[in-house]
């Protein structure tokens, strides 16, 4: 048993530290208060090449491990969370079924240079009645010469209103529910995609959430993504696991963020003659939030690591996302506290990780959600 | 293996104040210990040796003409084969670009040991400030300051010891210097007051014309310039103004400050959310963080966003006509009044010193 | 051309350093990297390969460490590390550290060595100029400019009170100043190599390096917290004078 991260992998984070500390965190404020997509920092980061991370070196990636691109999304997620998305979602959920389904034409066209950050991607699923439920996907596809059309309108789509190209989850017949569901390549410029109203969000600014319509889209037969009709969520399975453990991972970011923030107030901030620190109930927050951020790490990279062992930590990998973010939105309401009413001022950083932390509440599965999966399969029954 | 010598450097026509303070220190502890002090002067120098009449107790001339303009090799040299002549315990320096270039090499040569930033040298075992060594309380070496031999240590041949920060300042080290080696040692300025020794010794002189090489380094241009403007987060001395500058009328009067410093100005939230400043000078937790040697906080209250910002720096002084003033809390020294009359009096009493 | 770098790994400018109790040794968090001005002279380096086709090599010194800087270094670029690892390069005189390096420089004909101006745990600037002094190289500390010749290098180089152009005769050692090159950000590819890199490792006996004796340790000592401020009294021009007094015989600081 061991639970360090080899050396290499040690180097690997204090580089990609090292890389968001001298090019992210210098903008997040400005990200925060103008949400508008760095465009200039996007294309300086992308040009890096993380966004390979996971895929293959032919490909121009890295092929690392599902720990290290932990590492990846943890760094990431101490600065700007609304950049961290939009680059994550290029990196893991953007990408991934092209990746996995596309024709070498298609990966040509729009993986590659998703990869080298000159298309921006994204995934979507949500609609204005459907977000948990995908059964309830309205989107529909219908079959015709060659292809399928398209219609429907998607709803909470990061990267949406600048995404290059869209992966879709479309029903091809409502009455069948799940079975029914598949994924389609849908490119900017195609005729009837289009993108509507722009979301004003709490948190997690800087990534362009939005709507994307569907008006009579024609998409050829080869932008069906995936080897079977109807195994669209099947497919999307592959990955469940690790995204949600990539979410638990930008809750540990942020949280380590606020946490040291917190942590640097406390020794400056003098009250009562002397630093805020020394306070019994000062520290307690400390040791308690220390603590629960040690134990989502634990859990967080154990279900990473069990990926890389080839298993499926269902388990883990929605007990680590859920017990994360827990932790961060914790860890941030507490750091506020600590800030007493600076913790409500803009000027200062923990109004902006009390927001962001709440932007994780939802993907990679809700915490509702998650509760009713967990106990479902832990207690049996229907 | 008793002497001193002390590596004499000028800055125009007079020597730099850290010889005067090298020959002080090594006059004190020659006297308990035993030995000369040598003091050495090459070079652009030699026309400047009158001014050491009486505080060493030799003066050695090194005169070859390769040594004007300074040139590390030829002085390299110079120095090495004066040095092995003299056979001294230790060779003290002013810390500075030209020892920066000339010590390690000389010790590389000799095989001696080699320190920079040095703060205090003193007799193993010497009691403190015995010598009248300066009485600072050493608010940011914390080794008490300057003190220089104790007479209870007065056995000859006894061992160094020399102290220098380590870490970027937030350690001291102090090594001994055994009695049968070489040590070239660089000594930060005010490591030791000028005074502290009795002067009116009897100077021997002495010219060393070894010949030396001449420098492989080919000298294509030369500018004098005047201080780079240092930049905020690196300056190693920054003076901020805050709500008490009133308005940019007066923010000359911290140019002129920072300046003669040759430090770096910064502007509290107050002054830049009035539009008065630019928020690419901001010190505080929304702006830039700094941690210089020297911070002065100009009529800066102190609140806890400009607190996190520089509370890092090493010496902080605040000047405020608020005597309850939270800035007060976190400075090492402060003046009470109004900071558009200090400024002035200040930048002039800086000019003065630094000159 | 070969350009060799020296490097050093130091701790973070935020390690917590601690004196451990009776003051006879010192903690230091272990968070390293490759010295501020390595970094700088690493891109000088790399700045010579892609301009004139240079070969790069980095060296290190040190007891059991120095891997991540050699990696960093590498993720940026350089092709060649090469660390002498040996337990008595643990606390070891700067002369025995040169003496390491230099021997490792002059495994290959070397056209150019390139050190930081100083590492920043030790601000001591030592090692650098002790190396062109073993090697018989010139040397030319604090570079801010740096051109390659015919045989020769082209320096622009700070100085107190200035600045001056120096014409260095192959082979030759500089010392890199904050503005001889912007260290680059390493990419994930050059970050990968980095990880996977077999670092080479030799060790004094091996180079035929003397170590240079240690000067014993008398004791560490920390700098306390802030004291209580020292209140200056007085008109505005007599407690300018008494403040500039503590600033330079108190505090050291002007």
């Amino acid at each position: 048993m061991d639970f360090r991260l080899t050396e290499e992998q040690e180097f690997f984070q204090r580089t990609v530290a090292d890389t968001v500390d001298r090019m992210i965190m210098p903008h997040v404020e400005q990200i925060d208060e103008s949400d508008e997509f760095p465009m200039e920092l996007w294309k300086e980061f992308t040009s890096l090449g993380y966004l390979g991370l996971r895929y293959p070196e032919e490909l121009g990636g890295m092929a690392a491990d599902a720990v290290t691109s932990m590492i990846f999304y943890e760094e990431m997620s101490r600065a700007s969370i609304g950049f961290a998305q939009s680059v994550i979602m290029n990196m893991l959920m953007g990408t991934h079924l092209v990746y996995r389904w596309g024709s070498d034409e298609i990966k040509e066209r729009c993986l590659l240079p998703a990869i080298r950050g000159e298309k921006i991607s994204t995934v979507c699923f949500t609609e204005d009645q459907s977000g948990s439920d995908l059964a309830g996907t309205r989107t529909s596809a219908k079959k015709v010469d060659g292809g399928w059309v398209l219609n429907g309108t998607k709803n909470w789509i990061t990267n949406g209103p600048l995404a290059d190209f869209a992966t879709v989850l479309a029903t091809t017949d409502p009455a069948k529910g799940m079975k029914a569901l598949n994924f389609f390549l849908v490119e900017k410029g195609t005729p009837g995609f289009s993108a509507g109203q722009v979301l004003h969000k709490l948190g997690c600014r800087g990534t362009v959430t939005g709507e994307l319509v569907f008006e009579d889209v024609f998409v050829p037969d080869e932008n069906l993504l995936g080897a079977e009709e109807g195994k669209g969520v099947v497919y999307l399975g592959e990955i469940l696991n690790e995204i949600r453990c990539m979410t638990g991972a930008m809750g540990i970011g942020l949280a380590r963020t606020a946490f040291d923030d917190g942590l640097d107030y406390a020794r400056k901030r003098v009250a009562f003659g002397r630093t805020i620190g020394e306070f019994q109930l000062i520290r307690a927050k400390f040791a308690e939030m220390a603590t629960e951020m040690e134990a989502a790490r634990m859990l967080l990279y154990k279900a990473a690591w069990m990926i890389d062992q080839g298993e499926q930590p269902k388990l883990e990998a929605a007990m680590a996302k859920m017990f994360s973010v827990e932790m961060c939105c914790k860890v941030v309401d507490e750091v506020t506290r600590i800030y007493g009413a600076n913790g409500f001022a803009h000027e200062y950083g923990p109004q902006r990780y009390f927001r962001d932390a709440r932007f994780l509440l939802y993907g990679g599965g809700t915490h509702e959600i998650l509760k009713n999966f967990l106990g479902k399969e832990i207690v049996g029954g229907r | 293996m008793n002497g001193l010598y002390i590596i004499c450097e000028a800055r125009g026509e007079e020597f730099r104040p850290a010889t005067y303070e090298l020959l002080a220190a090594a006059r004190a502890i020659t006297a308990a210990t035993g030995g000369e002090v040598t003091a050495v002067v090459a070079g652009p120098e030699v026309t400047l040796k009158a001014k050491l009449e009486g505080l060493a107790h030799r003066v050695v001339t090194l005169t070859a003409p390769e040594l004007t303009p300074f040139s590390a090799d030829s002085w390299v040299d110079a120095l090495a084969a004066a040095i092995g002549a003299g056979a001294p315990r230790a060779v003290l320096f002013g810390e500075g670009g030209r020892t920066r270039e000339v010590m390690p090499r000389l010790a590389a040569r000799l095989g001696a040991w080699a320190l920079s930033n040095c703060v205090d040298l003193r007799v193993n075992g010497g009691g403190a400030d015995a010598v009248g060594g300066s009485t600072g309380a050493g608010a940011t070496d914390g080794l008490g300051g300057a003190s220089a031999a104790g007479a209870a240590a007065a056995d000859g041949g006894s061992a160094l010891e020399i102290s220098r920060p380590v870490y970027g300042g937030k350690a001291y080290v102090t090594n001994l210097v055994p009695a049968d080696g070489l040590l070239l040692a660089a000594f930060r300025p005010h490591s030791f007051d000028a005074g502290m020794a009795p002067a009116g010794l009897s100077t021997a002189a002495e010219e060393v014309a070894a010949p030396v090489a001449v420098s492989r380094v080919e000298l294509v241009e030369r500018r004098e310039g005047g201080p780079r403007k240092a930049d905020l987060t690196e300056a190693a001395v920054v003076v901020t103004g805050g709500r008490g500058m009133k308005g940019p009328e007066n923010f000359g009067l911290l140019e002129d400050l920072a300046a003669a410093l040759e430090g770096a100005v910064g502007y509290s939230r107050a002054l830049v959310d009035a539009g008065l400043a630019e928020h690419a000078y901001q010190v505080g937790k929304s702006g830039k963080t700094v941690s210089p040697t020297l911070y002065i906080a100009c009529g800066v209250s102190g609140a806890i966003h400009h607190i996190m910002g520089m509370d890092t720096a090493k010496v902080v002084v605040a000047i405020n006509t608020d005597p309850t003033a939270p800035i007060f809390e976190y400075a090492d020294y402060g003046v009470v009044g109004d900071v558009l009359q200090v400024l002035p009096a200040l930048t002039e009493q800086v000019r003065a010193a630094t000159s | 051309m070969r350009v060799v770098v020296l490097v050093k790994e130091v701790p973070d400018l935020e390690a917590a350093v601690k004196v451990t109790g009776d003051g006879s040794g010192l903690e230091v968090e272990k968070r390293r990297g490759l010295n501020f001005f390595d970094e700088i002279a690493v891109e000088a380096a790399l700045k010579l390969k892609e301009s004139h086709g240079a070969v790069t090599a980095a060296v290190g010194a040190s007891a059991g460490a120095g891997v991540e800087a050699m990696r960093r270094a590498v993720a940026m670029g350089i092709e060649t590390p090469l660390l002498v690892d040996d337990p008595a390069l643990d606390g070891a005189d700067s002369l025995t550290i040169a003496r390491a390096l230099a021997a490792a420089v002059a495994l290959e004909p070397t056209d150019l060595v390139i050190a930081g101006k100083q590492a920043t745990d030790d601000e001591a600037g030592l090692v650098g100029p002790m190396v062109a002094e073993i090697l018989g190289m010139p040397c030319a500390t604090r570079a801010i400019g740096l051109e390659v010749e015919d045989g020769s290098v082209l320096v622009t180089r700070e100085i107190d009170g200035g600045e001056e152009v120096v014409r260095l005769p192959l082979p030759a050692l500089i010392t890199a100043e904050k503005g001889l090159a912007e260290p680059r950000v390493p990419g994930m590819a050059g970050t990968m190599k980095a990880m996977k890199v077999q670092i080479e490792r030799t060790d004094l006996a091996a180079l035929g390096v003397q170590a240079h004796p240690v000067l014993p340790v008398v004791a560490y000592r920390t700098v306390g917290q802030r004291p209580p401020v020292t209140m200056i009294e007085g008109e505005p021009a007599d407690a300018a004078a008494e403040l500039v007094r503590l600033l330079r015989q108190e505090a050291k600081v002007l």
